[in-house]
Protein backbone atom coordinates (compact mmCIF):
# COMPACT_ATOMS: atom_id res chain seq x y z
CA UNK A 1 0.00 0.00 0.00
CA UNK A 2 2.86 2.34 0.91
CA UNK A 3 4.59 1.50 -2.34
CA UNK A 4 1.45 2.44 -4.17
CA UNK A 5 1.21 5.69 -2.26
CA UNK A 6 4.75 6.83 -3.07
CA UNK A 7 4.43 5.80 -6.67
CA UNK A 8 1.39 8.02 -7.11
CA UNK A 9 1.91 11.62 -8.21
CA UNK A 10 -0.01 12.93 -5.23
CA UNK A 11 2.32 10.99 -2.95
CA UNK A 12 5.45 12.50 -4.50
CA UNK A 13 3.99 15.98 -4.32
CA UNK A 14 3.03 15.54 -0.67
CA UNK A 15 6.45 14.13 0.16
CA UNK A 16 8.27 17.02 -1.51
CA UNK A 17 6.10 19.63 0.20
CA UNK A 18 6.63 17.93 3.56
CA UNK A 19 10.41 17.75 3.01
CA UNK A 20 10.58 21.44 2.03
CA UNK A 21 8.44 22.45 4.99
CA UNK A 22 10.64 20.40 7.31
CA UNK A 23 13.83 22.04 5.98
CA UNK A 24 12.28 25.50 6.34
CA UNK A 25 11.05 24.74 9.86
CA UNK A 26 14.49 23.40 10.85
CA UNK A 27 16.30 26.44 9.43
CA UNK A 28 13.83 28.81 11.07
CA UNK A 29 14.13 27.07 14.43
CA UNK A 30 17.93 27.10 14.32
CA UNK A 31 18.07 30.78 13.34
CA UNK A 32 15.45 31.78 15.89
CA UNK A 33 17.33 29.88 18.60
CA UNK A 34 20.62 31.57 17.71
CA UNK A 35 18.94 34.97 17.61
CA UNK A 36 17.20 34.53 20.95
CA UNK A 37 20.44 33.35 22.55
CA UNK A 38 22.35 36.35 21.14
CA UNK A 39 19.63 38.74 22.31
CA UNK A 40 19.62 37.22 25.78
CA UNK A 41 23.42 37.51 26.00
CA UNK A 42 23.23 41.16 24.87
CA UNK A 43 20.50 41.98 27.39
CA UNK A 44 22.43 40.32 30.20
CA UNK A 45 25.66 42.07 29.23
CA UNK A 46 23.86 45.42 29.19
CA UNK A 47 22.23 44.71 32.55
CA UNK A 48 25.65 43.81 34.02
CA UNK A 49 27.24 47.03 32.70
CA UNK A 50 24.33 49.15 33.93
CA UNK A 51 24.31 47.25 37.21
CA UNK A 52 28.02 47.92 37.78
CA UNK A 53 27.48 51.63 37.05
CA UNK A 54 24.46 51.71 39.38
CA UNK A 55 26.43 50.00 42.16
CA UNK A 56 29.29 52.44 41.68
CA UNK A 57 26.91 55.42 41.76
CA UNK A 58 25.19 54.08 44.88
CA UNK A 59 28.54 53.67 46.67
CA UNK A 60 29.58 57.19 45.65
CA UNK A 61 26.29 58.48 47.07
CA UNK A 62 27.07 56.64 50.31
CA UNK A 63 30.50 58.32 50.37
CA UNK A 64 28.75 61.67 49.91
CA UNK A 65 26.43 60.79 52.82
CA UNK A 66 23.25 61.00 50.78
CA UNK A 67 22.53 57.48 49.65
CA UNK A 68 18.98 56.15 49.79
CA UNK A 69 18.69 52.58 51.07
CA UNK A 70 17.19 51.48 47.76
CA UNK A 71 17.94 52.99 44.37
CA UNK A 72 16.04 52.22 41.15
CA UNK A 73 17.37 52.83 37.65
CA UNK A 74 16.71 51.28 34.22
CA UNK A 75 14.80 48.32 35.63
CA UNK A 76 17.53 47.57 38.17
CA UNK A 77 17.29 47.86 41.93
CA UNK A 78 20.28 48.56 44.13
CA UNK A 79 20.10 47.92 47.87
CA UNK A 80 22.63 49.43 50.26
CA UNK A 81 23.57 47.65 53.48
CA UNK A 82 26.00 48.89 56.12
CA UNK A 83 28.30 46.12 57.35
CA UNK A 84 30.33 46.03 60.53
CA UNK A 85 33.81 44.68 59.69
CA UNK A 86 35.82 44.33 62.89
CA UNK A 87 34.74 47.69 64.22
CA UNK A 88 34.99 49.55 60.93
CA UNK A 89 32.06 50.33 58.67
CA UNK A 90 31.73 48.92 55.17
CA UNK A 91 29.04 49.49 52.54
CA UNK A 92 27.61 46.65 50.56
CA UNK A 93 25.55 47.28 47.47
CA UNK A 94 23.52 44.50 45.90
CA UNK A 95 21.98 45.01 42.47
CA UNK A 96 19.17 42.88 41.11
CA UNK A 97 17.13 43.13 37.93
CA UNK A 98 15.23 41.32 35.21
CA UNK A 99 18.13 40.27 33.03
CA UNK A 100 20.61 39.58 35.80
CA UNK A 101 20.78 35.88 36.49
CA UNK A 102 22.66 36.49 39.72
CA UNK A 103 22.71 39.56 41.91
CA UNK A 104 25.76 41.81 41.63
CA UNK A 105 27.39 42.54 44.96
CA UNK A 106 30.01 45.22 45.55
CA UNK A 107 31.57 46.09 48.89
CA UNK A 108 33.46 49.30 49.58
CA UNK A 109 34.62 51.40 52.46
CA UNK A 110 34.35 55.09 53.30
CA UNK B 1 -1.09 12.29 -18.52
CA UNK B 2 1.84 10.96 -20.57
CA UNK B 3 5.47 10.63 -19.46
CA UNK B 4 6.54 14.05 -20.76
CA UNK B 5 3.62 15.71 -19.05
CA UNK B 6 4.50 14.05 -15.74
CA UNK B 7 8.16 15.08 -16.05
CA UNK B 8 7.17 18.66 -16.84
CA UNK B 9 4.76 18.78 -13.90
CA UNK B 10 7.42 17.42 -11.54
CA UNK B 11 9.94 19.96 -12.84
CA UNK B 12 7.46 22.77 -12.21
CA UNK B 13 6.73 21.47 -8.69
CA UNK B 14 10.44 21.11 -7.92
CA UNK B 15 11.18 24.61 -9.21
CA UNK B 16 8.31 26.04 -7.22
CA UNK B 17 9.46 24.34 -4.06
CA UNK B 18 13.06 25.45 -4.58
CA UNK B 19 11.89 29.02 -5.15
CA UNK B 20 9.70 28.89 -2.05
CA UNK B 21 12.56 27.50 0.02
CA UNK B 22 14.88 30.19 -1.33
CA UNK B 23 12.38 32.97 -0.58
CA UNK B 24 11.74 31.78 2.94
CA UNK B 25 15.46 31.33 3.61
CA UNK B 26 16.30 34.79 2.25
CA UNK B 27 13.52 36.40 4.32
CA UNK B 28 14.73 34.55 7.40
CA UNK B 29 18.34 35.59 6.85
CA UNK B 30 17.27 39.19 6.21
CA UNK B 31 15.23 39.28 9.41
CA UNK B 32 18.11 37.70 11.35
CA UNK B 33 20.63 40.08 9.78
CA UNK B 34 18.58 43.16 10.75
CA UNK B 35 18.07 41.89 14.29
CA UNK B 36 21.72 40.84 14.54
CA UNK B 37 22.83 44.29 13.44
CA UNK B 38 20.69 45.90 16.12
CA UNK B 39 22.12 43.58 18.77
CA UNK B 40 25.69 44.26 17.58
CA UNK B 41 25.11 48.02 17.66
CA UNK B 42 23.73 47.82 21.20
CA UNK B 43 26.74 45.71 22.23
CA UNK B 44 29.15 48.17 20.64
CA UNK B 45 27.49 51.08 22.44
CA UNK B 46 27.66 49.16 25.71
CA UNK B 47 31.39 48.55 25.20
CA UNK B 48 31.98 52.21 24.36
CA UNK B 49 30.08 53.26 27.48
CA UNK B 50 32.06 50.81 29.63
CA UNK B 51 35.33 52.15 28.21
CA UNK B 52 34.35 55.79 28.69
CA UNK B 53 33.25 55.19 32.28
CA UNK B 54 36.43 53.25 33.01
CA UNK B 55 38.51 56.28 31.94
CA UNK B 56 36.25 58.65 33.89
CA UNK B 57 36.46 56.39 36.94
CA UNK B 58 40.26 56.27 36.82
CA UNK B 59 40.49 60.06 36.37
CA UNK B 60 37.98 60.81 39.13
CA UNK B 61 39.86 58.56 41.55
CA UNK B 62 42.93 60.82 41.25
CA UNK B 63 41.18 64.12 40.53
CA UNK B 64 42.38 67.15 42.45
CA UNK B 65 39.63 69.34 41.01
CA UNK B 66 36.78 68.93 38.57
CA UNK B 67 35.06 71.74 36.75
CA UNK B 68 32.17 71.58 34.33
CA UNK B 69 30.63 73.78 31.68
CA UNK B 70 27.81 72.76 29.34
CA UNK B 71 30.45 71.96 26.72
CA UNK B 72 33.21 70.27 28.67
CA UNK B 73 34.19 68.38 31.76
CA UNK B 74 37.65 69.35 32.99
CA UNK B 75 39.53 67.06 35.39
CA UNK B 76 42.73 68.21 37.09
CA UNK B 77 45.10 65.35 37.78
CA UNK B 78 48.59 65.42 39.31
CA UNK B 79 50.07 65.26 35.78
CA UNK B 80 47.86 67.98 34.28
CA UNK B 81 44.37 68.67 33.05
CA UNK B 82 42.25 66.35 30.93
CA UNK B 83 39.15 67.52 29.15
CA UNK B 84 36.12 65.45 28.18
CA UNK B 85 34.10 66.84 25.30
CA UNK B 86 31.79 65.85 22.48
CA UNK B 87 33.11 66.75 19.05
CA UNK B 88 31.05 68.06 16.15
CA UNK B 89 31.01 64.49 14.83
CA UNK B 90 29.42 63.29 18.12
CA UNK B 91 32.60 61.64 19.31
CA UNK B 92 32.92 61.69 23.09
CA UNK B 93 36.62 62.07 23.71
CA UNK B 94 39.24 62.64 26.37
CA UNK B 95 41.86 65.14 25.35
CA UNK B 96 44.85 67.15 26.50
CA UNK B 97 46.77 69.43 24.17
CA UNK B 98 47.38 67.38 21.06
CA UNK B 99 46.46 64.09 22.77
CA UNK B 100 43.05 62.87 21.78
CA UNK B 101 41.38 59.62 22.83
CA UNK B 102 38.04 58.93 21.20
CA UNK B 103 35.95 56.93 23.66
CA UNK B 104 32.47 56.62 22.17
CA UNK B 105 30.19 57.74 19.39
CA UNK B 106 27.27 59.23 21.30
CA UNK B 107 23.95 60.90 20.64
CA UNK B 108 24.75 63.27 23.47
CA UNK B 109 26.74 63.50 26.69
CA UNK B 110 25.80 65.59 29.66
CA UNK B 111 27.16 66.22 33.11
CA UNK B 112 25.73 68.00 36.11
CA UNK B 113 26.30 68.40 39.81
CA UNK B 114 23.99 67.38 42.63
CA UNK B 115 25.72 68.65 45.74
CA UNK B 116 29.12 66.99 45.93
CA UNK B 117 28.17 64.42 43.33
CA UNK B 118 29.07 64.80 39.69
CA UNK B 119 26.78 62.88 37.34
CA UNK B 120 27.81 61.92 33.81
CA UNK B 121 25.31 60.51 31.34
CA UNK B 122 26.06 59.17 27.88
CA UNK B 123 23.14 58.75 25.49
CA UNK B 124 23.25 56.28 22.62
CA UNK B 125 20.55 55.36 20.12
CA UNK B 126 20.08 52.13 22.09
CA UNK B 127 19.84 53.68 25.54
CA UNK B 128 21.54 55.69 28.24
CA UNK B 129 24.33 54.93 30.67
CA UNK B 130 25.03 57.07 33.71
CA UNK B 131 27.17 57.08 36.81
CA UNK B 132 28.23 59.55 39.48
CA UNK B 133 31.31 60.34 41.52
CA UNK B 134 32.05 62.25 44.65
CA UNK B 135 34.00 64.93 42.83
CA UNK B 136 36.21 67.48 44.51
CA UNK B 137 36.23 71.21 44.03
CA UNK B 138 35.50 73.91 41.57
CA UNK B 139 31.73 74.11 41.16
CA UNK B 140 31.60 75.91 37.83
Amino acid sequence: MAEGFFRGRKGYFLLEVTAAAAVIALAATALLGALLAAEQIALTARAVTRGRLLAKAHLEMARAGKAPAVLHQDGLTSTLTVLDWGGSELWQVEVEGDHLFRNLTVVSGP
Amino acid sequence: MNRRGTAALEAVIASGLTLMLLLVTVSLFTAVHVQWKEISQAQLQRQWAALAFTYLDADMAEAQAVSITPLELRVTLPDGQWVYRVSAENSFYRGRGYDYYALAMVDSARWWREGDLLWVELSFPGGKYRCCWLAPGDRS
